[in-house]
């Protein structure tokens, strides 16, 4: 059993040997979550595993027994946006769009468990992992410190 | 002039043939051929064809058909805009679409940059042509005449202030709104002139759906009962499969049968990707023996020296001699340049979805020219064109690598052994090595700069690869004649935006053992690298500030202001190890680029880019500046890092690790800006790219000493 948006959720025998990022799409339809290369070199499937940023399609659904998994579509709903949501619709980061979920899952685990607030140098270093081929990284490097404001002026 | 449109008239083949713009072509005849593919849609969106994009139903809702396909460029945005303008309301009251085959008559590829360039005139009058409607129905409700009546945001008012809202006029109708002609003469359009819109408006299309997770994508499309489908691909080009084991195929648990593909290569349906990839495995495939089809050195026919030693260059893009006093030659120049192929590697591995029932097809595809893959995959059936429906979605990068969808007519094929809705989903290693790549590129330019510092005789030569109709459309009986056309997309950008009293321009695009074809630009990155690095030369051979030496080659005002802007923008000083360049992007766009770089540990650093462009009005300047942002990204990539590699015929690069993009981490700071213009709005797409790559490579040469004259850098440390 894996604990994915909250939700306690069987597995099929099935699929233990596939991939996290083959069950999240294929099995449960949660498609936000995005295959880019199947390498992890490019962060597009990019998912919180116990609040750290992984890349799904490394990760064996047999390892996961009772762990509790957040995708894109678990971070925060229309009504109610993660900050990082916020920041990203606020400078219009995308533009084809296709690897954003994965650029913003890996930037709202960091800003969710930093202390101190995000500088653009730190964003920098920490997105290095996501690849992004439409050229957003500059909007990317700004929504992160945006987010960490934002979130620190939250609580 | 009000006409109910339940649904789209059927056109016949050869109103089809010119809608797509091939008779003006010539190509009628071929067409008609059974060998021959179908080819790519270049009709321009035409007028009368606007009038049906934008569509008033008597819900209320005001549709628009999008007639571009959407791949992050913003075209949704920019387009949404005008006919917020011209009809003036909140842009958020339209619901833009992307529209299916059967909802337009055929748009041209989108392709080149041209999207607002083509369609900002015919969306605006089709706008205008609704507004002009509606003001003529809020005039008969009001019992008045329509001059009388003046636009305010959202309706019209009358001579006493009295208010009549489109809300209202909607509320009388009882037929949707979608007019067949428009008025003569033609309506004013708002868009060139008004502001409450236009140049503001800045929200993306389906921006919640990408930043929530929502199905935006081909891959996140699910259908009842749908099946996983793939085809088997040659492990090396030419290679032929010698067997294969079905039996063993068939039997893994979850496949629902292995037919014979496309090109005689089998095709596998299953239930679950698992258990496709299980039966692939299971196939065993045996091919040929691998023979060495391609060498891993420079292809001799795309080596321009060899090329001018054979005298073999057949096609003259420019040949211009001004007449004027020669003076005597200073110096002369003669300088090599070269650039690999390079990969599309958009984020999203190309997907398509077909489902064949009861002699049609519905087909899910992301491509720049729908109605080529709706030409496309009724060819491969067998089908009348109607009876393919193709629904186009949000293409996730790519930028000239989807016209052709093959992974839809994958789809397509497999659904029609099964008459199950079938998806395929191509692997990275796939996206990487059964696409077309962007052709390397070879130049020698050679200069003479006369004793007043000008440059008396320019000559560029180059040679390259097909661009413009991708060798795997062509049959290979008939290539040569690929080799015999001029390819305007090799020879884009070639000729430099100067005024030189000499100044040839000769190309060969000669097709060599592997399928090249469009990438962001075309050759616009390749030859401004070549032309704007040669007029740095020969600036530094005058002892000349290379702003100073340009503003002195070129009369042309608004490339002089890009370059004066572009200037004071940076606080250029020739004291620093700076780079400029500007471009003239397909006689529309003007663009200016200044590049700050450095060598930190011995690695080529990109520190700060600024660029100045003008593009006419802009509709969206918010989108314009992100089309910006990510052509200066896709220049830092070029030149840092980027390099396509095939070994004996197989991709060497064919994931991200071996094709390695631009990071964050390569990213420099960016300041752009857009110049005030109220010409007519031109394209955005491609522009800043060209400029942007010399000037990085500019930059690098001053800053290290060491001419760079062949990309990427990576492959060379510059210092050593």
């Amino acid at each position: 059993m894996l604990i994915i948006n909250h939700q306690p959720t069987e597995v099929d025998a099935d699929w233990n040997e596939t991939s996290l990022l083959e069950f999240l799409r294929d099995k449960l339809g949660l498609v936000g979550t995005k295959f880019g290369c199947g390498i992890g070199e490019c962060g597009a499937c990019t998912v919180h595993l116990n609040g750290y940023a992984v890349r799904s399609c490394q990760v064996k659904v047999s390892s996961l027994k009772g762990q509790s998994i957040t995708t894109i579509e678990g971070l925060g709903s229309k009504e109610n946006p993660h900050v990082t949501q916020q920041a990203w619709r606020k400078l219009n980061v995308p533009q084809c769009g296709y690897c954003q979920a994965g650029q913003i899952m890996t930037a709202a685990a960091l800003i969710d468990r930093a202390d101190h607030p995000i500088s653009r140098e730190e964003a920098k270093i920490a997105m290095n992992g996501n690849l992004c081929r439409c050229g957003t990284y500059t909007r990317i490097a700004d929504a992160v410190v945006d987010a960490s404001r934002l979130s620190r002026s939250q609580t | 002039m009000m006409t109910l449109v339940t649904d789209m008239m059927t056109l016949n083949r050869r109103e089809f043939l010119k809608k797509s713009g091939w008779v003006a072509g010539g190509i009628t005849i071929l067409s008609g051929c059974s060998y021959l593919p179908a080819l790519p849609t270049l009709q321009t969106g035409e007028k009368e064809d606007a009038l049906g994009w934008i569509q008033l139903l008597k819900s209320g809702e005001l549709l628009f058909f999008c007639p571009r396909s959407e791949m992050g460029q913003g075209i949704e945005t920019g387009l949404t805009a005008v006919v917020a303008e011209e009809l003036w309301i909140n842009p958020t009251l339209i619901n833009c679409k992307l529209p299916r085959t059967n909802q337009i008559l055929p748009t041209k590829s989108t392709v080149g940059s041209q999207s607002v360039q083509d369609y900002f005139e015919p969306t605006a009058l089709a706008a205008a042509t609704l507004r002009e409607k509606l003001r003529e129905l809020a005039a008969h409700q009001l019992g008045t005449n329509v001059d009388t009546l003046s636009l305010t945001e959202g309706g019209f008012v009358d001579v006493h202030g009295t208010r009549i809202a489109y809300s209202q006029i909607v509320a009388k109708l009882t037929t949707n709104l979608v007019l067949m002609q428009y008025p003569d003469p033609l309506p004013e359009i708002r868009s060139l002139t008004q502001r409450n819109f236009v140049g503001k408006h800045s929200a993306m299309g389906q921006i919640e759906e990408i930043i929530h997770g929502e199905p935006v994508f081909v891959r996140d499309v699910h259908l009842q009962g749908m099946r996983f489908g793939a085809v088997v691909k040659p492990v090396f080009l030419g290679a032929r499969l010698m067997s294969f084991d079905r039996q063993a195929a068939m039997a893994v648990p979850g496949v629902d049968t292995v037919v014979d593909g496309p090109a005689d290569l089998p095709g596998i349906i299953a239930r679950t990707p698992m258990a496709l990839r299980r039966a692939l495995d299971a196939l065993d495939c045996q091919w040929n023996e691998l023979t060495p089809t391609l060498e891993t050195t420079i292809h001799p026919d795309l080596d321009i020296d060899h090329m001018i030693a054979e005298d073999a260059l057949r096609h003259t893009e420019l040949d211009l001699q001004q007449p004027g006093v020669s003076g005597a030659i200073k110096s002369r120049l003669n300088l090599r340049f070269d650039t690999p192929m390079l990969a599309h590697a958009a984020m999203e591995p190309r997907s398509g979805i077909a489902w064949v029932q009861d002699s049609q097809c519905d087909v899910w595809t992301a491509s720049q020219d729908p109605f080529y893959v709706q030409r496309a995959t009724a060819k491969l059936l067998g089908l009348a064109e109607d009876k393919v429906i193709v629904r186009n979605h949000r293409i996730g990068g790519a930028f000239g690598g989807r016209i052709v969808c093959q992974a839809t007519l994958e789809a397509a094929w497999l659904s029609a052994a099964v008459s199950k809705p079938v998806k395929v989903q191509w692997t990275r290693e796939d996206e990487f090595a059964h696409n077309y790549a962007g052709p390397q590129f070879s130049h020698r330019i050679k200069i003479e700069l006369n004793q007043q510092d000008k440059i008396q005789h320019w000559q560029h030569q180059l040679v390259s690869s097909p661009i413009m109709i991708p060798r795997s459309l062509v049959p290979k009986p008939i290539h040569w004649i690929l080799d015999m056309t001029k390819d305007k997309g090799v020879s884009r950008g070639s000729v430099a935006p100067y005024e030189f009293q000499s100044h040839i321009v000769e190309y060969n695009s000669d097709t060599i053992g592997m399928p090249t074809g469009a990438w962001r630009g075309l050759g616009s990155a390749p030859n401004a690298f070549a032309v704007e690095c040669a007029m740095d030369e020969a600036a530094r051979a005058a002892n000349k500030d290379p702003v100073a030496f340009r503003l002195n080659h070129t009369d042309n005002p608004r490339l002089r202001k890009v370059i004066e802007e572009v200037r004071d923008l940076s606080r250029w000083t020739d004291k620093t190890h700076r780079g400029v360049a500007a471009t003239i992007y397909k006689a529309a766009t003007y663009v200016a680029v200044v590049a700050e770089t450095s060598i930190i540990s011995g690695v080529p650093v990109v520190n700060k880019l600024w660029c100045v462009q003008d593009s006419g009005i802009a509709l969206s300047p918010d989108r314009i500046r992100a089309q910006i942002e990510g052509n200066l990204v896709w220049a830092v990539s070029m030149v840092l890092t980027e390099k396509f590699t095939m070994d004996k015929g197989i991709a060497t690069s064919n994931n991200f690790d071996k094709y390695p993009i631009a990071r964050q981490q390569h990213i420099p700071e960016i300041v752009i800006k857009l110049l005030d213009s109220s010409e007519k709005p031109t394209g955005a797409g491609e522009p800043a790219f060209a400029p942007a790559v010399a000037a990085i490579a500019n930059s690098l040469t001053r800053t290290t000493g060491h001419p760079v004259r062949q990309l990427p850098l990576r492959d060379r440390n510059p210092v050593a």
